[in-house]
């Protein structure tokens, strides 16, 4: 089973990039042991890693099919992740197998993470491995950072249009390792104010954002050890954050800003039992603590507000075996997790889960996947439960996954009386239906490799959570509206040996509410485009006399295509269809890398929420050491 | 999938087709009496009735009337003024974020006019009045320099608004409270400001108070605080049709339990300027108080507010002031909390409409009102094609 893994792994990392691209960079170990799970994913290894410059992780997953990454600005804005149509909320993102989301439920700002220290980003679009001791209804984002087995060293600084800085370093010798990831951009991008008057154009000026600086620091160290039955691993990551808080209307000597520090950390084993059971636990907490400042009160924000807090930590054992040489791996989970919220309003619970998986090899390409999960808590109980069917062949992979995924009510959705807010003790677990099927078909010609990788989904979500203003801007969440879903996600890949590659994704959706309140009856779901589309050109000629397995000087083309996207549940506020076009070039050595890009070329005025501009033509410049 | 290859190339055209010419009128068929503002807080669109309360026009204008800027052509947080302003024409207040007046013709043809009232900060606009060719707003939050005040706005040599010098209000709040102007309404010859009073936070409440302005030509003076102990948030001010009573409403803190917002919440009657003030609280009716119109000098129709965490109702009650026992009469109630919305009374037609934002049948209920005592409740009217739900009610100015 684990080398089936880690073929599907190898094939998607194929899909990628092509094989040379890997040789010569620093040995890395992958970050966490994960076990067994027959989940449909797509990985971006480091290679694409390397791809992003100077971007930033929304940046990078915004090509991805399947997934729509709105911002509030430019590199290091808010910025959120939603999957084949779900809501933020219903996304799990892990680090290392630390999950993120906070206590009380809100949506992890992807802008807020690091991807310096990351060697794979694992992207779970259907069902979400069990593993971690949360499921995500949505879908999930594994995000896995490097180790080393050697001394090594890398460091990089870049620089670009509004303000923009980063540096990355990292240093290991075994058995540890430690980087550094920073980020800072002060958004000063101009452009165009419409005075908030659509039909008067008289009083439209041009205007230098303000107040949207936003700056991330994290530090991350890890260590790993491993003997014949043992395996150890530890990670510990500090972020901090500062981050402006915008306001289009309030502009004059804005002062707000938001201040977030948070600490992850994760101690896990692994240790073979006997020959057919290994037995892996992992303890992680997570604790982070958000403090708003409106000295001004410039916007609608309490003066002087508490610090929020939130503090989750958890456990998860992990019982796993390989009987019959490997045709049937049983799987059992037992976790449990505690979510504390300390602030305006003091809120916690404890949740413990227990799980069952069963894979059965029915022929040497044919897999059956099954597996019934139980979460108990607050007095009520949530199932999940999926059914899988896997062939793999050497030139092309089927999938067909049927799947049941809760979501309980968060803390602050249950009990946040905030003043603003009301929560509802009442309210019942969001639950999502799915049926997915995918396929990867590959083929070789000679020197030209293509790959294409087609998702098919329907799912429909059941007594989704919304928050509903009164007339008073006092919000209470009900389980408002149910939802269906139909899509298509198609990612293809064409590389002529190491001179060429061409990558191209599309994503349909067709994400339709089917609430009985007449103004969503039958109407889009808001901020969930019907059609995406990233495609990008890559050439590359080879440089031998810089290195004899990397060195290359490439020239890339990109062009993002969004389709019209409602804003309101109504279906009457539309942002139109874009393009953006952007290009890179990068010279790479032994020991060194340059890389430049020239984003949004044509310079269009976009923004993914009214309000919130995007920024237009921006240049960035990255050079990356490696001793 | 189930769109249709016709539907995915309609998705690729650019999508500001979905403008205002597309809602053009084709024909000046009814004549406009009443503005109806429908909202879920995230778009809104605008509609007009007869003077039946029939419908007239649905969805003059909406937030996606113009293609997206910036902003939105409307915003979720629309609402109408309390009174009839220019003859013919419907003035929306786009108060958050937007702060903008749009004025537009109630009939065909026209396009908006519109101005941001509060340039450079949030000004979250509330009610307008008309008073001898001036348009006076009341902002209730404050900027920087401004805000939380009376702004003028008079027409210049082109024959737009612009904006005048605000009537600051800060010395009629408390040390640690903004004076936020709500709604204003004349009687006794005077202009009534009622003020929420709340601390700019938002987070604390201040003493209930409205303020009694002196009406001049393009100005206004303070002339009296009228000060309701024991209640807050008084920040409505109703007057009947012949301006000679006035009910001033109060709505207790909303960030407050709701045992302490009952406790603050409640209606204050004047019969004559200098009269003692009669005070009702809203704890003898079972929930705070919303909407509210005039019947006559003491017959008032008040909305009771039902309760979210419970999800009571809300109910729409009739009092008679001036009896010396409470005996409310239940007109109506809606079916969820925080349903119901602006009542507008119509004299001649002796017709009472209130907006029901009831998710799955949102509508504007009328109530024939012959005698005040047996209410006959008519057929309702659907306000708009998009399913938005009815909030605000205004008359609109004959000429």
């Amino acid at each position: 089973m684990r080398r089936r893994c880690a073929l599907v792994l190898s094939l998607v990392s194929l899909l990628a990039t092509p094989a040379k691209a890997e040789e010569g960079h620093r040995t890395r170990v992958q970050g966490s042991a994960t076990s067994t799970d027959s989940a449909q994913r797509r990985t971006l290894d480091q290679t694409r890693l390397d791809e992003a410059g100077s971007s930033d992780l929304p940046a990078l997953l915004a090509r991805e099919p399947g997934l729509y990454v709105p911002r509030l600005g430019g590199l290091g804005s808010y910025a959120t992740l939603s999957i084949r149509g779900s809501t933020p909320e219903q996304v799990l993102i892990t680090f290392d197998g630390i999950p993120l989301n906070l206590a009380d439920g809100s949506p992890v700002d992807l802008a807020g993470l690091p991807l310096g220290p990351l060697q794979r980003v694992d992207i779970y679009r259907g069902r979400t491995p069990w593993g971690t001791g949360q499921v995500g209804l949505g879908g999930a984002l594994a995000l896995h950072s490097a180790s080393t087995t050697e001394l090594s060293g890398e460091g990089a600084l870049s620089f670009g249009s509004h303000g923009y800085v980063g540096l990355r370093g990292y240093a290991g010798a075994r058995p540890f390792s430690i980087a550094l990831d920073y980020l800072n951009n002060d958004n000063t991008f101009s452009y165009t104010h419409d005075n908030g008057t659509a039909w008067n154009q008289a009083d439209d000026f041009k205007a230098s954002r303000q107040n949207a600086h936003s700056r991330h620091l994290h530090v991350l160290g890890r260590s790993h050890y491993q003997s014949r039955n043992l395996t150890l691993n530890a990670v510990y990551l500090g972020s901090q954050s500062t981050r402006g808080l915008t306001n289009l209307v309030a502009r004059d000597r804005l002062e707000a800003h938001l201040e977030t520090e948070r600490h992850l950390a994760a101690v896990q084993g692994g240790y073979r039992l006997s020959p057919l059971w290994r037995l892996n636990a992992r303890l992680h907490a997570a604790w982070s603590e958000s403090l708003v400042s409106d000295p001004q009160s410039q916007l609608p924000l309490p003066r002087e507000r508490a610090p929020q807090q939130s503090f989750t930590p958890g456990a998860v054992l992990t019982l796993e075996g390989r009987l019959f040489k490997g045709v049937l791996v049983p799987v059992f989970h037992l976790s449990t997790r505690y979510e504390g919220m300390e602030g305006a309003v003091v809120m916690d619970r404890t949740l413990s889960a227990l799980a069952g998986e069963l894979h059965w090899r029915l022929q040497p390409t044919l897999k059956l996947s099954t597996g019934l999960r139980g979460e108990l808590g607050e007095g009520r109980q949530d199932l999940a439960a999926f059914l899988e069917f896997r062939h793999e062949g050497p030139w092309h992979q089927l999938g067909l996954s049927l799947h049941q995924t809760p979501r309980r009510p968060s803390l602050f959705e249950r009990f946040g009386d905030h003043g603003l807010t009301l929560g509802n003790p009442d309210l019942r677990s969001e639950v999502l239906s799915a049926l997915e099927v995918d396929g990867v078909v590959r083929s070789q010609w000679g020197p030209l490799f293509g790959e294409i990788e087609l998702s098919l989904y329907a799912r429909k979500a059941k007594d989704l959570i919304a928050f509903l203003p009164n007339a008073q801007g006092i919000s209470r969440p009900e389980n408002l509206a149910n939802a269906t879903l139909l899509g298509a996600d198609l990612s293809l890949s064409l590389s002529v040996e190491d001179w060429l590659e061409l990558r191209s994704t599309l994503s349909l959706l067709d994400a339709r509410d089917a609430s009985d309140i007449a103004a969503r009856r039958g109407k889009r779901l808001p901020m969930r485009p019907a059609l995406q589309s990233n495609n990008r050109l890559e050439l590359r000629y080879p440089l031998p006399e810089l290195s004899a397995t990397q060195g290359a000087l490439g020239l890339a083309i990109e062009a993002d295509l969004l389709s019209a996207n409602y804003l309101d549940p109504a279906n009457l506020v539309q942002i139109p269809t874009r393009t953006i076009v952007s290009t890179h070039a990068f010279l790479r050595g032994e020991s060194f890398e340059v890389r430049v890009s020239l984003l949004n070329v044509g310079n269009s005025q976009t923004q993914d929420l009214a309000g919130y501009p995007l920024p237009g033509r921006s240049g960035f410049v990255l050079v990356k050491v490696t001793p | 999938m189930k769109l249709s290859v016709c539907g995915w190339i309609l998705l690729a055209l650019p999508l500001g087709a979905c403008s205002d010419e597309a809602l053009a009128p084709s024909l000046n068929e009814c004549e406009a009496h009443i503005a109806v503002l429908a909202s879920d807080y995230s778009s809104s669109t605008l509609s007009t009735l007869t003077a039946e309360g029939e419908v007239c026009r649905q969805d003059l204008v909406h937030s996606g009337s113009r293609p997206l800027g910036l902003f939105t052509a409307l915003s979720g947080d629309v609402s109408l003024p309390s009174h009839a302003v220019l003859p013919g024409q419907v003035a929306l207040l786009d108060r958050y974020p937007n702060g903008v007046l749009t004025l537009l013709e109630a009939s065909p043809g026209a396009s908006p006019q519109q101005l941001a009232l509060s340039p450079g900060f949030i000004g979250n606009p509330q009610d307008l009045w008309a008073h001898e060719g001036t348009l006076w707003i009341s902002r209730l939050e404050k900027g920087p320099d401004s805000g939380s005040d009376l702004v003028p706005l008079a027409l210049d040599a082109s024959g737009h608004y612009a904006l005048g010098a605000p009537l600051p209000l800060d010395a009629y709040a408390d040390p640690g409270f903004d004076p936020m102007p709500t709604h204003l309404a004349e009687a006794f010859g005077s202009l009534w400001v009622g003020l929420s009073h709340i601390s700019r936070d938002f987070s604390q409440t201040g003493p209930g108070r409205a303020l009694r302005l002196s009406m001049g030509t393009n100005q206004l003076q303070v002339e009296d605080t009228l000060e309701v102990p024991g209640l807050q948030n008084c920040n409505t001010p109703i007057s009947n049709a012949a301006k000679d009573v006035l009910v001033l409403i109060c709505q207790g803190s909303f960030r407050s339990p709701r045992p302490q917002q009952l406790a603050t919440s409640g209606l204050v009657y004047l019969s004559a300027p200098d009269s003692a003030p009669l005070i009702l609280s809203a704890s003898a009716l079972g929930g705070p108080l919303g909407s509210a119109v005039l019947l006559d000098r003491h017959h008032v129709a008040v909305v009771v507010l039902g309760d979210l965490t419970h999800e009571s109702p809300d109910r729409l009650l009739m009092i008679d002031l001036l009896s010396p026992e409470l005996s409310p009469l239940e007109l109506l109630r809606s079916q969820g909390p925080f349903e119901l919305g602006d009542v507008l009374y119509l004299p001649e037609a002796k017709r009472l409409l209130i907006a029901d934002a009831q998710r799955q049948n949102p509508r504007v209920r009328r109530l024939q009102l012959d005698t005040l005592q047996s209410p006959i409740e008519l057929s309702p009217t659907v306000v708009s094609k998009t399913g938005l739900p009815p909030r605000y009610l205004s008359p609109i100015a004959r000429d």
